[in-house]
């Protein structure tokens, strides 16, 4: 029987804690049952995360009990350091003062990750309190609409001075309350942030790093004015899903001097956007890395989506990585080559071919316009390009072929101007 | 390169950079820096021989793939492909993922502990608490009025489906 060990009983306390921090607090509870030493092991555990999915008969009641037991009851020696709180069909008169009161203790045992899955009625009673626990270093909201969103209105103030997490979904909010939360929260590194499209939208923050920018758009309204007034800002991502939702002449205002990562992701780009995407690609321009992803959607003609003729290019000074993908027809394979002429740093490029849907969005889509103008690589296909390491000498004599490339179709509409 | 000894007495011999990802062992490397090859082995008691093997892939696994690279959507599909390869590797049975446990903690390897702890507490999660007393082998020592009345009465709502 020397290698019958009996499996987690030999593992030290600590460790076991770990384990049971995984678990949701209803199955760590079970483990009260296995022995003496497990009786009062859960209690410890740091985390809790409370779901009606794993309670024997997930009522109102049994979500009380658990929520008075593992939370309300909890010896003070016991911090909670992560709190995640799952609701599902249950009624609003019981919820929203009895997740003030688990809140409120949680706030006393030193409370520092929130997370509040799916919005629970009277979240607008409770965003004064959330935002009040001052322990706490990240936060993750469900959506807020517009009602709930009246407490962001003048007046709103948070002692969240930890905060630098904070992920926040609005919808049909106006731009004014947004930008109003922003202010509040002098440590916040970290946004992601999911929005509507809307006219404008001002995000002021002395100390954002990261910023995840998510826009569900609309045919209307369009961003007339993005101001992004971020100067420690070091990441963006930028997606958009649905219609593309700039309009022409929107720029991003506002400088991101320690810039250095950009991920944009674009969802149904047709031609008279270009201009938008333009404008986006310049304001971002000393970029050191950048990730685009276009998507062209329903237009039966494949239409060149990064440059318009006759306008200037994105300089690129110190771009070292590109990742692109996107449909590299004729003519944006064109303007590809001409971007990356304006990059002298270049280190590693990576172009990536998407074949967009032939489907009932785009009928009267010819195979033939949409096809790869990529070189044919090493698999004997024409779906990817990948160059590294293209400041050594013969990578780049290489790569300067590539640009060499014609370009047809910039040519031939010069030709057709002269 | 250095040498790492199991308690059966096998020997591991590993790159330094990959060995790295145990911060036990590179505090001890830290330690011993410049003295004599001989010094360069670890013995690593309480750790039986099919551990290390583990332990080593998942190494080297981690050393040609760290997390954080730099590219943007090339780092998404490698995460991706890494998650899937790490679903694969702790999928074992639960006397090596025990031991896993005990080996990632001893010798500080952050990961590859949490990884662990996690596919444990994935087995436990929708097991009763008798298959868990099963599965991990506890012997239950509690009194039969103890099991019965008291531990059940004290969180009614994990175990019964009515409440008295």
């Amino acid at each position: 029987m020397a290698d019958e060990v009996d499996f987690l009983s030999i593992l030290p306390d600590d460790v076991v804690i770990t384990i049971l921090s995984f678990l949701p607090s209803a199955v760590a509870v079970r483990t009260s049952i296995l022995c003496r030493r497990f009786r009062h092991l859960w209690e410890a555990s740091p985390s809790v995360l409370l779901t009606p999915r794993y309670l024997p008969r997930p009522n109102n009641l049994s979500f009380l009990r658990m929520g008075e037991r593992v939370i309300l009851q909890r010896h003070p020696s016991h911090p909670i350091l992560s709190l995640h709180l799952e609701f599902r069909r249950f009624t609003p008169p019981l919820r929203d003062q009895f997740i003030y009161f688990m809140l409120v203790k949680a706030q006393s045992l030193g409370l520092r990750h929130l997370t509040i899955h799916e919005s629970p009625h009277d979240l607008v009673y409770l965003l004064p309190s959330i935002f009040s626990i001052d322990s706490l270093e990240s936060l993750d909201l469900p959506t807020i609409g517009p009602f709930h969103a009246r407490m962001f209105h003048s007046g709103f103030t948070s002692t969240c001075f930890r905060l630098t997490t904070l992920s926040l979904r609005f919808f049909n909010v106006a731009s004014f309350n947004i930008s109003r939360i922003l202010p509040q929260l002098p440590s916040l590194e970290d946004l992601r942030l999911e929005i509507r499209a809307m006219d404008c939208l001002s995000l002021p923050s002395q100390t954002i790093r990261k910023l995840k920018l998510i826009i569900i758009g609309a045919d209307d309204p369009k961003f007339e004015s993005l101001a992004l007034s971020l100067p420690s800002l070091e990441s963006l991502h930028l997606e958009t899903r649905g219609p593309f939702s700039f309009s022409a002449h929107c720029p991003i205002h506002g400088e991101f001097p320690l810039l250095k990562k950009t991920v944009i992701i674009l969802d149904e780009v047709h031609a008279p956007d270009a201009t938008a995407v333009m404008r986006l690609l310049h304001s971002i321009s000393h970029v050191q890395e950048l990730s685009l992803h276009v998507k062209e959607e329903k237009y039966p003609i494949p239409n060149p989506i990064l440059l318009e003729p006759g306008k200037t290019l994105p300089d690129f000074p110190r771009l070292k990585h590109l990742d692109v993908s996107l449909c590299f027809h004729d003519r944006n394979f064109d303007a590809i080559i001409m971007v990356l002429r304006n990059c002298p740093a270049l280190e590693s490029l990576k172009l990536v071919h998407k074949i967009p849907k032939f489907t009932d969005w785009a009928q009267g889509r010819k195979r033939k316009d949409w096809r790869s103008e990529l070189p044919r690589n090493a698999d004997g296909n024409r779906r990817y390009a990948y160059f590294t390491n293209l400041h050594l000498g013969k990578n780049k004599k290489e790569f300067m072929k590539f640009l060499a490339k014609k370009c047809t179709f910039w040519r031939r509409a010069k030709d057709l101007d002269v | 390169m250095i040498t790492l000894i199991s308690s059966d007495k096998r020997k591991f011999h590993v790159l330094e950079e990959v060995a790295n990802q145990s911060l036990t062992i590179r505090d001890v490397i830290e330690d011993r820096r410049g003295r004599r090859r001989a010094d360069r082995i670890i013995l690593v008691t309480n750790i039986n021989s099919k551990i290390p093997e583990k332990v080593i892939v998942y190494w080297l696994r981690h050393f040609l793939m760290p997390e954080e690279i730099a590219h943007a959507s090339m780092s998404h599909k490698k995460a991706e492909k890494l998650k899937k390869w790490e679903a694969k590797f702790f999928d074992t049975d639960i006397d090596t993922l025990n031991d896993l446990i005990l080996a990632a903690d001893s010798l500080d390897i952050p990961s590859l502990f949490d990884g662990a702890c996690e596919k444990v507490s994935d087995i436990l999660k929708n097991r009763s608490a008798e298959e868990v007393g099963e599965i991990s082998k506890i012997e239950n020592e509690f009194t039969h009025e103890e099991e019965e009345e008291e531990i059940p009465s004290e969180n009614a709502w994990v175990w019964r489906n009515e409440f008295a």
